[in-house]
């Protein structure tokens, strides 16, 4: 039976399972179908890579929904992973001369995506027959450029795909010669190979009108000179017949100087879309895209016609318990304001309703609260799709193992998923408590165990905000204050590395006090269920100071409470 | 004296005057430009709004952006300038705007600077030669003559002169780097948003000076030497409660065409007399547009404005502005835009 939750990255699935799984967010393609440059940024297990997928020609040229429309060979979407070999080539570093490292650089990367754009063409029937009459011509010129015999036993896509193979060996080989001291004189560059290769294409009346989009992905595992080339083609103003799409995780996002020592412009030269911020339609938001994944993948399949909510209960003692507190809540609302003051209760009844609850249970001593139910694990899944996915995998899998028969898993039962979610929050703590050093190359023992610490210290104030603070006692997210501190960048060094293990996310906000953009931080919150707090956090940021944040990680110390912290009401960007 | 931070600029002028004439001289020579920074910031540029109120902000703050700006425009190549160039640079800055004391016309004028010059430095004579040179810079920073025509002011400007001490200065190219980096500083900084919110009585701006500030609110550029490139980003709201019909919206629209043309002239004037401005090749435009400050998406191509043949002197006629604009590209064609952005009102 598989397992409908099951998450594989992007690129080890099939192009049937792409188009089995993934939500088209329409104001994405729009933009991806665009002209312009596109930066999109994303955490991983964020999306990024089914996005560009299911935008590349590859997967629309299968997709029934798409095939047919007739700008398929208008818009084509060539997909270039920067994981491959060929992009992690260090012969670069032979050089010490910078403008040299730029040239191989930059010769590496045209070869990777001419690879990419015959590796896309070659294969498609219209194409091949369409290539058909002009395949001679374009032979003929390319071996003139190149100054390159053309084999006439192959197709002129497929003759290129050889030759870049047999260029990138020569290249290796001359750069690795000792005795050779000679610079690889046959470097290439966009202007040289992808250009002039695109003008070729061009030449079959299929694509006299096409334009090429170089969906560029995990861009922050390119080197700097790598990134520096590709922000170069991004300042090119023509871009009448290519374009890029670059995805990147946030954490070690790619500069923006160029190998002229020029710069990248937002709104000028790219455009930023934030994938875990679905900012530009109501409609897009995390909560109903994770509603639509999980939908699609019960009935893909597992052929199960469910409603998430449905297939994810809640405990009804958590439901009933919930509705107890809010009535509780709602009374003192309208003792404090009124019963006309309708919003100010109802503002009233959203802040302290769940807080009462877990306020009780942290004090009572109770056993685990019965997590579960849909929307707890979207609250669970800090806005990030692989997240979500995580226990419902989990979930699922314990169910199938517990069952006798072959019978369809209908629903996962309210206590799986409270053991579930307890023991991968348990997991989450304990991979924390063995140090991240364990798993992030640039982590020291030192640095894991003052992660530890500072996490520790900071749902230890979660949880006395809980049960101590007046108005935002649900507050799970914060910002840095008084950072003109000497361990400021100590101090974001470590939660650099608590990103790199998916412990911590940051989001944009607008701050309370001058209106200005302001980073702040989300602990993963499946952090939360070990400890008792609640995953459904407040619309509402504490703000810690640099040093306080600082003394926790390295010294175990408290971070200190205070009542009457600055909180800023978040923007609702993640779940609003 | 006002707040001040030491500007890059400032360090490179320090750093360079100490390596030429070592530590004391070197820091004593510095100090000629500090003292006449801190008393024209607290006893000149603070009192302009006195005698000129309407004028976009002249204040420490643009003096501060000014030398922000003139380092981001040269980038590493300001090392090419020796250090009595950048000395020279520095306090041209700093005078640049100093005649508007006694009012906007002339304000570039040798005569209105003078007194203010004079007025700091005193009557010492050892203070001609600097005062000649600072004046010559100035006087060539607009493109008017006293009696307001047109005129290649750059090229009356000598191509080397020296300070007291005989040091060999490309004052032309200076003229022209202070002239290129003026004309790019505009911005949200240069106006009051407060006096632009009240429309009509004595806080507000007079109709006259009206598109100037708003302008300023609307523009931000980037002098992007690595890339060869100014790039202007223009970031225009329309108001659908106070400008329903959008004359505001599309004055904004073409007088931000005019200036772009304006910029861009200005841009190959002045590399036409300067070596270390050559690196800028073109102009590139791009406009942002929302509707009550909610962004909207029109989907139109940066324009880009690249090097002709310079024509030292030439002035492009008004009218003709937005025929340029619209032969760049057919799209930005003014009515059509504000058809557009009504159409995605209704």
């Amino acid at each position: 039976m598989k397992n409908p939750f099951e998450y594989e990255a992007a690129n080890n699935l099939t192009t049937q399972e792409i188009l089995d799984y993934y939500i088209e967010d329409y104001n994405y393609t729009r933009f991806l179908e665009s002209k312009r440059n596109i930066f999109l940024l994303g955490d991983r297990g964020s999306g990024k890579t089914m996005t560009l997928l299911y935008n590349s020609f590859k997967i629309k040229y299968e997709d029934p929904k798409r095939n047919k429309s007739k700008d398929l060979f208008e818009k084509i979407g060539i997909h270039i992973p920067c994981n491959t070999p060929l992009f992690h080539k260090k012969e670069y570093l032979l050089f010490e001369d910078d403008f040299r490292v730029q040239i191989i650089a930059e010769h590496y990367f045209v070869l990777s995506i001419t690879n990419a754009i015959v590796a896309s063409l070659k294969d498609v029937r219209e194409v091949i027959e369409a290539f058909k009459d002009f395949d001679e011509e374009l032979k003929e010129d390319f071996s003139y450029i190149f100054n390159i015999p053309v084999s006439t036993k192959h197709s002129f896509l497929e003759s290129i795909s050889r030759w870049i193979d047999k260029e990138a060996f020569e290249t290796q080989k001359q750069i690795n010669d000792p005795k050779n001291n000679e610079f690889y004189q046959n470097a290439l560059s966009l202007s040289t190979l992808v250009l002039p290769l695109i003008k070729k294409i061009k030449k079959v009346p299929l694509y006299k009108d096409s334009h090429f989009i170089f969906l560029v992905d995990d861009a922050h595992d390119l080197n700097t000179h790598q990134v520096k080339v590709l922000n170069s083609w991004i300042a090119y103003r023509d871009h009448s017949d290519f374009s890029l799409k670059v995805a990147t995780a946030k954490v070690n996002k790619p500069i923006k100087i160029t190998s002229t020592g020029g710069s990248i412009l937002e709104g000028h030269d790219y455009t930023n879309i934030d994938l875990e911020k679905p900012f530009y339609n109501k409609d897009s938001e995390f909560g109903n895209l994770a509603k639509s994944i999980i939908k699609k993948r019960l009935e893909k399949i597992s052929n199960i016609d469910k409603e998430p909510s449905h297939f994810f209960p809640t405990n009804p003692e958590l439901a009933e318990s919930l509705e107890k507190y809010k009535e509780i809540a709602r009374k003192e609302g309208i003792a404090k304001y009124g019963e006309k003051e309708k919003k100010k209760v109802t503002d009233h009844v959203y802040k302290y309703a769940r807080a009462y609850y877990f306020r009780d249970r942290a004090n009572s001593r109770a056993n685990l609260v019965p997590y579960s139910g849909f929307d707890m694990l979207v609250d669970l899944s800090t806005g990030i799709i692989r997240n979500l996915l995580d226990p419902c995998y989990y979930m699922y899998d314990a169910e199938v193992s517990s069952k006798k028969d072959d019978t369809k898993i209908e629903m996962i039962p309210p206590k799986t998923q409270r053991d579930i979610i307890k023991a991968r929050s348990d997991a989450m703590w304990k991979r924390l408590e063995d140090g991240l050093e364990k798993e992030i190359e640039a982590c020291t023992e030192s640095q894991g165990k003052r992660i530890y610490q500072l996490f520790d210290n900071l749902v230890l104030h979660f949880r006395e905000r809980l049960i101590k603070h007046k108005s935002e006692p649900r507050a799970i997210m914060f910002t840095i204050s008084q950072v003109d501190n000497e361990h400021y960048s100590e101090l974001i060094g470590l939660l650099k590395i608590a990103q790199m293990s998916q412990l911590l996310y940051t989001r944009s906000g607008v701050a309370k006090d001058d209106g200005r953009k302001e980073i702040y931080y989300v602990p993963n919150r499946m952090l939360l269920p070990t400890r008792g707090l609640d995953p459904n956090g407040q619309h509402a940021r504490v703000s810690l100071k640099c040093n306080d944040l600082w003394n926790a990680a390295v010294g175990n110390i408290p971070i200190p409470f205070n009542d009457d912290a600055n909180e800023t009401n978040a923007q609702a960007e993640l779940f609003g | 004296m006002a707040l001040w931070n030491k500007q890059p600029f400032e360090d490179l002028l320090e750093n360079k005057l100490v390596e030429k004439l070592g530590p004391d001289e070197g820091r004593s020579f510095f100090s000629r430009y500090t003292c006449v920074r801190d008393r024209l910031i607290d006893e000149v540029l603070s009192e302009i709004p006195g005698s000129e109120p309407n004028l976009s902000k002249h204040d420490a703050s643009h003096i501060k952006q000014l030398l922000v700006r003139a380092y981001q425009l040269l980038g590493d190549d300001c090392k090419k300038l020796s250090e009595y160039e950048l000395y020279t640079l520095g306090i041209s800055i700093l005078f640049h705007d100093s005649g508007n004391l006694f009012g906007r016309d002339n304000h570039h004028a040798k005569d209105q600077v003078a007194k203010v010059y004079n007025g700091i430095r005193g009557s010492d004579p050892k203070w001609r030669q600097e005062r000649h040179v600072i004046l010559t810079i100035i006087e060539s920073h607009t493109g008017k003559e006293r009696d307001g025509s047109a005129s290649d002011t750059l090229q009356k400007v000598e191509l080397v002169s020296s300070l007291e001490n005989g040091e060999k200065i490309r004052i032309r190219e200076i003229a022209s780097i202070l002239r290129f980096a003026d004309e790019l500083e505009e911005g949200p900084l240069r106006t009051s948003f407060f006096r632009q919110s009240q429309n009509s009585g004595k806080g507000s701006y007079p109709e006259s000076s009206k598109p100037y500030h708003e302008y300023a609110n609307i523009t931000n550029v980037v002098a992007d030497r690595g890339n060869g490139r100014i790039v202007i980003r223009y970031h225009i709201d329309f108001d659908t409660k106070k400008d329903a019909r959008g004359v505001k919206f599309k004055k904004a629209l073409e007088f931000a065409y005019e200036r772009i043309i304006k910029l861009d002239d200005e841009r190959q004037y002045t590399k036409y007399y300067s070596e270390l401005l050559l690196p800028f090749k073109k102009t590139e435009v791009s406009f942002h547009f929302s509707i009550n400050e909610i962004p909207i998406e029109m989907e139109l191509e940066p324009l880009v404005f690249a090097d002709e043949i310079p024509i030292p002197g030439r002035k492009r006629k008004k009218s003709q502005h937005l025929q340029i604009v619209t032969d760049q590209n057919k799209n930005y064609d003014v009515k059509s835009i504000l058809k557009k952005i009504q159409k995605k009102i209704k």
